[in-house]
């Protein structure tokens, strides 16, 4: 038989049963809407936390931490450093350093009128903050060798809202004006990811573009930093100043770092000395691991930087440089490492409600082997005459298939087609019941097991793709095919003479 | 020139529990090209089963059936339907059209099966019904039809595709005595006149006795194997269709 013959006497033999035909075609839209739509809660839980992901920073910079480390590991030092900046993969490698115990307020303007009292300062390698991602407002990035000047000078990089952690110390604690502050545009207008709006402007020769933000320009003026480093005799706090020259201002999309100071290793190595030189603290010179107290799996703490940031040179090779820090011993932690888990515990709870779905195409899929197998009974006689008269075995396997692989595709189409429907309807759901006064939180990501996520309000409940309908059209065809075996095989062991002979 | 159709010591035992049946015992009987061929007996004598094994519907216990120099009753299922689209065409006591094709449709069926396009197997199987005097009835289900026009449907669809052979088991079995007749002489004329080799079973002694040759069963043999001389098949003929109009649309369409 042609093609378009098998076809046409297929479709016919369905329209011929229409009833029948249609209510097993409702088990297969009801399971086909079912699994498309716990799929597309998965992918729009999915998409949120990519999204929260994106929000908590930089998937491609792993943070290398002395803690949790296995016993036997080799100290977190500047030749680790070295060791991980020569590891492939790497682009760069730097301590993330703050002195312990230092002390100090930074100030400037004109008889110290603005100060920030709890300056944040962190030493890192000078040839890795470019590679770091740090955007540069203005200025230039730390120079990889220190210019010769006076001793207690210091090249720093301004975070880009450090100088909002200034306080005008000429004004009250309350004055309204003491502090400026960081504005953020509108969430609606610009998500989650939005830059602040008052972040400091500058044109090409590094004049401040937007002064009227801010009580001065950190960039263009003098910085003081005044470490205390104990009390005299008389009960006076002790100083000693350093003249902090900003090289440039940074965004650095990590708030805790855009609102610091970053220097060298070096500058904050020499500051550690100094403070511990005036006020009589032993350097501890401690390599090697200690225990931590209270750890339960045997991991120590090893000697050397608490956090070094390893950047990778793209996404997909982050599993292999992880794995081979990790294998080195440290504890590790990234962002990509969390998006990672956080989809696994996704990808989990989407099987599960998947494989619920699964169950009601399941129960489609014997509707249609019932179907099919009724029909092939009621037309017994005729497969009987088909076969008398030269049909071809496979031609009456092909057309009984073609039923019920129709079947499968009319419920894929139907059932996609409910699906968006479904999906267009839960991602209003929120709107609509506000619409109509009811204030509800709609809490997918606890569906999926992720507790407490993220303040992403926008989130979809559902998103369907492309792959998902072409995934269900093909799933669902499938199903009627494979449900249609064995009724096409009963159906092509008739016998002939058994047919035509009841009468 | 070699019989078309040639048996050899057919043999045919039912197992019915534990008791043997045999329906057909050492068969052997040559048919000849264009022969008109009528098998009767009473009920339970065999016929049937006789058809049906020469058809290849059913393997003998023993024995062999050849038919145009093949042997039927060694091929396999695949192979027969391609032997019967080929040479072999079938008529129903029971008619057997499909009930949601039409009359044309159920014609054309086996042109179908060979894969002929449909425009052009419509076409023939408009003509194979204009032969039969259904020209009005084309596109009518059978439902919609007589028992003596479903009959006709059912021959129309039994010489489409111009077989070596057509088969028939007591096809004018559920007609009355006048359309029987007519479907008989229909038959006739159309095996004669593209040279088909027709088999029919009948239970009627005197609707065998316008054939060429009547093979005469009784308890699964042959007792009689008698080839009709030209008188008497003339004289048998005058006097069946004697009260009998021509009928409309069986005179040559000059087709072909
Ligand atoms: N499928 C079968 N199973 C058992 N016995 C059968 C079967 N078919 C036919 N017979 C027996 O074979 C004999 C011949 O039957 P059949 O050829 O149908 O006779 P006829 O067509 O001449 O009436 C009968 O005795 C019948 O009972
Ligand atoms: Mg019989």
């Amino acid at each position: 038989m042609r093609i378009s013959d098998l076809f046409r006497f297929s479709t016919d033999n369905l329209r011929r049963r229409m009833g029948r035909t249609i209510l097993t075609i409702i088990g297969v839209v009801v399971g086909v809407c079912a699994i498309v739509v716990m799929v597309s809660l998965g992918v729009a839980v999915n998409q949120a936390t990519d999204e929260m992901v994106q929000n908590w920073g930089d998937l491609r910079t792993i943070n290398v931490s002395s803690y949790g480390a296995q016993p036997g590991t080799p100290d977190l030092d500047d030749k680790m450093v070295q060791n991980f900046k020569q590891m492939e993969h790497v682009l760069a490698a730097t301590p993330m350093y703050s002195a312990d115990g230092l002390s100090g307020i930074v100030t400037t303007g004109n008889g110290n009128q603005y100060a920030n009292n709890y300056p944040s300062l962190i030493g890192m390698n000078p040839e890795a903050i470019p590679v770091m991602d740090y955007e540069l407002l203005a200025g230039s990035y730390l120079p990889e060798t220190p210019p010769a000047h006076a001793a207690d000078t210091i090249e720093v990089l301004a975070g880009a809202t450090a100088v909002f952690e200034f306080v005008d110390t000429r004004k009250g604690e309350n004055h309204p004006n003491r502090q400026k502050y960081v504005e953020f545009p509108s969430y609606e207008e610009a998500g989650p990811n939005a830059a602040p709006s008052n972040l400091p402007q500058y044109d090409e020769n590094n004049q401040l573009l937007n002064p009227d933000d801010f009580f001065f320009d950190i960039l263009n003026s003098t910085l003081t930093y005044r470490m205390n480093y104990g009390t005299d005799a008389n009960g006076q706090p002790q100083y000693k100043d350093y003249t902090l020259i900003v090289t440039g201002v940074v965004y650095t999309h990590d708030f805790s770092m855009d609102m610091g100071f970053v220097m060298s290793v070096e500058s904050m190595k020499k500051l550690e000395k100094d403070y511990q030189r005036l006020s009589h603290t032993p350097a501890e010179n401690q390599t090697g691991a200690t225990v931590i107290p209270g750890s339960s799996d045997g991991t120590v703490q090893v000697a050397g930087y608490d956090t070094v940031y390893v950047k990778v040179d793209a996404v997909e090779n982050m599993p292999e440089v992880e794995k081979a820090i990790m294998d080195t011993g440290y504890q590790i932690s990234s962002m990509s490492q969390a998006r990672e888990d956080l989809q696994g515990q996704v990808a989990q709870s989407q099987m599960m409600l998947g494989g619920l779905a699964a169950v009601s195409l399941f129960v489609a899929a014997l509707n249609i082997a019932n179907t099919m197998t009724m029909a092939i009974y009621e037309r017994t006689r005729e497969i009987g005459v088909m076969k008398v008269l030269g049909c071809r075995l496979s031609n009456i396997r092909t057309l009984f298939l073609i039923e019920s692989g129709a079947i499968g595709l009319l419920g894929g189409i139907l059932g996609v087609i409910l699906s968006f429907g479904i999906s267009v309807a839960l991602n209003y759901l929120p709107a609509i019941l506000a619409a109509l006064g009811i204030t509800a939180n709609i809490d997918l990501a606890a569906l999926f097991g992720l507790s407490g996520m993220m303040g992403i309000s926008d989130m979809k409940l559902s998103v369907i793709q492309p792959w998902l309908v072409l995934l269900a059209l093909c799933f669902a065809t499938g199903v009627g095919l494979v449900s249609g075996i064995a009724p096409a095989n009963r159906a092509v062991r008739i016998s002939s003479l058994e047919a035509i002979r009841h009468e | 020139m070699a019989p078309i159709i040639r048996t050899e010591s057919l043999r045919k035992v039912y197992h019915v529990g534990e008791e043997k049946v045999v329906a057909l015992s050492n068969i052997d009987l040559s048919i000849e090209k264009g022969e008109f061929c009528c098998i009767i007996g009473s009920s339970g004598s065999g016929k049937s089963t006789l058809l049906n094994m020469l058809a290849g519907l059913e393997k003998p216990t023993k024995g062999l059936v050849v038919i145009a120099g093949k042997k039927v009753s060694k091929m396999d299922e695949n192979q027969l339907a391609l032997f019967r689209q080929q040479n072999l065409g079938f008529i129903f006591q029971s008619y057997n059209l499909l009930p949601q094709l039409t009359a044309a449709e159920n014609v054309a069926m086996p042109l179908m099966f060979h894969g002929m396009p449909r425009p052009k197997r419509l076409k023939k199987a408009r003509r194979e019904l204009e032969a039969m005097g259904l020209e009005n009835r084309e596109n009518h289900k059978p439902t919609e039809m007589s028992g003596g026009q479903q009959q006709r449907v059912g021959i129309a669809r039994a010489f489409v595709s111009k077989p070596q052979v057509i088969f028939a088991d007591e096809p004018t079995g559920n007609l009355d005595s006048h359309t029987t007749l007519q479907v008989l002489q229909t038959m006739m004329d159309r095996s004669s006149k593209y040279g088909i080799t027709f088999v029919m079973v009948t239970h009627e002694r005197e609707l065998a006795g316008c054939g060429d040759r009547i093979i005469t069963l009784q308890d699964g043999a042959i007792i009689e194997n008698l080839l009709l001389d030209e008188e008497t098949k003339k004289a048998n003929r005058a006097e069946l269709f004697s009260g009998l109009d021509p009928m409309p649309g069986s005179a040559d369409q000059g087709e072909e």
